[in-house]
């Protein structure tokens, strides 16, 4: 046994420290979520400095290999246009919205429970809470927390995540809600008509946005049904949802902003 | 480099601390494994940090440190920096009353610190959105475990970066 010799100084210190955090956890809602949003804006502006976000393409040109670095630019690019198209086409009926390009920021670690990242686009963008996030058409997620300069999106993996899903079937579509519970999608069916059969979601059907939710009117890809399964609480069984684009590569992603007509 | 120098980018450093652990625990994002769970950077970074170094500094940094992961919270902001401050302090203060160093100790100590840390949000998250409590438990005890793994590394790192209260800093005259 080693004994360290030295003593350190009194307690009082570090005490008051967690005194300090206390008293910041216990300052109203307001100021807090403005604290917050300001270090959101701050971990954004780090992280742009930093080039923490930069995908392994443009990693490589860095070491001033201009080539790689302008063909990992057009693969950049090229990515982008194909999510932008994929946007385009899920809001080209819909003349009342804009889209707006963003680059995806980390927000957590390797084996969070939640599943958020950060924008590089805020309040300044016009990004509200709840617009919906799309990458590759397909929906990834909505925007929770908005700071001037970056927001958060909360995944569709995210416990908090719920959003209004539809099966589109030519008998007539499953409404249902889907939910994260930060480890799986599940889908769980309505019933809207009591005279009509338990609706049952198939292994291999699409899951869509509800042309009926309020948070996201527009039409896009939510993911594939997978095996079903019944929840403990859930009247009906639902079944799992395999998510249409992966989470872990996201690098650019659209925001879909509805414009107020008036 | 000039003593002078190194006065003025050390408050620099410590300063800065937090955020480089903060990258580092981004950038090691795509890690978890087959389980979906992975060891944290930040809980080694703070763990190591009360038990090697001043007491004061420790746990300012473990504040910093869990105000920043606390960003991508679903609990109201703040608690993340209480549960980081309160365990660094009491890490510290249990080194005081035991001041020695046992082979492995550096193992049991991330353990216990991320056992609590990770455990009391878990159980924050799980109560707040009415989510079952027996996965998050079991998610928080894999990387509590897993992270313990590394904590020999992240020790040595946290010694060798600042070696401090082995040798301490010579003053400016």
């Amino acid at each position: 046994m080693a004994r360290r010799g030295q003593r350190r100084r009194g307690p009082r210190g570090q005490w008051g420290i967690v005194l300090l955090c206390l008293g910041l956890a216990f300052l109203p809602r307001a100021i807090r979520q403005r604290a917050r949003a300001l270090l959101l804006d701050a971990h954004g502006a780090a992280q742009r400095l930093l080039g923490a976000s930069l995908p392994e393409e443009e990693a490589i040109g860095a070491g001033g290999q201009e080539l790689a670095l302008l063909q990992a630019e057009l693969l950049q690019l090229r990515r982008a246009l194909s999510s932008a198209r994929a946007a385009s086409e899920v809001v080209a009926n819909d003349p009342d919205v804009r889209l707006i390009t963003a680059e995806v920021l980390p927000l957590q670690g390797a084996a969070d429970f939640l599943h958020r990242v950060a924008l590089d686009r805020g309040r300044a963008d016009g990004v509200r809470d709840g617009m919906p996030v799309l990458a590759d058409g397909v929906l990834v997620g909505r925007v929770g927390q908005v700071a001037r300069t970056t927001c958060e999106v909360r995944l569709v993996l995210d416990p908090e995540f719920r959003i209004r899903a539809s099966i589109p079937r030519a008998e007539g579509d499953v409404e249902g809600m889907l939910r994260g519970d930060g480890r799986g999608l599940y889908f769980e069916p309505a019933v809207l008509d009591e005279r009509a059969p338990a609706p049952e979601p198939r292994p291999g059907e699409r899951l869509l946005c509800s042309r009926a939710s309020v948070l996201c009117e527009l039409p896009a890809l939510i993911g594939v049904v997978g095996p079903r399964r019944r929840l403990a609480h859930a009247s009906l069984p639902g079944a799992l949802i395999h998510p249409a684009r992966s989470l872990r590569s996201l690098r650019k992603v659209v925001i879909v902003v509805r414009e107020d007509p008036s | 480099m000039s003593e002078a120098l190194a006065a003025l980018l050390r408050p620099l450093a410590v300063l800065s601390a937090p955020l480089w652990v903060v990258l580092l625990r981004y950038s090691l994002a795509d890690l978890s494994g087959p389980l979906g769970v992975a060891p944290d950077a930040a809980l080694i970074a703070a763990a190591a940090a009360a038990w090697t170094r001043q007491p004061v500094g420790a746990v300012a940094f473990a504040a910093l440190l869990g105000a920043s992961l606390d960003l991508a919270s679903s609990t109201p902001w703040g608690l993340g920096a209480i549960r980081y401050a309160a365990l660094a302090a009491l890490l510290c203060g249990l080194r005081r009353v035991g001041d020695f160093e046992l082979p492995g100790t550096s193992v049991a100590v991330v353990l216990l610190f991320a056992l609590a840390e990770r455990g009391g949000a878990a159980l924050t998250l799980g109560l707040r959105l009415h989510l079952p409590l027996s996965p998050l438990l079991w998610h928080a005890a894999g990387i509590a475990a897993l992270s313990a793994l590394l904590a020999p590394l992240g020790f040595a790192a946290a010694r060798s970066l600042a070696p401090a209260e082995a040798n301490p800093p010579r003053r400016l005259r």
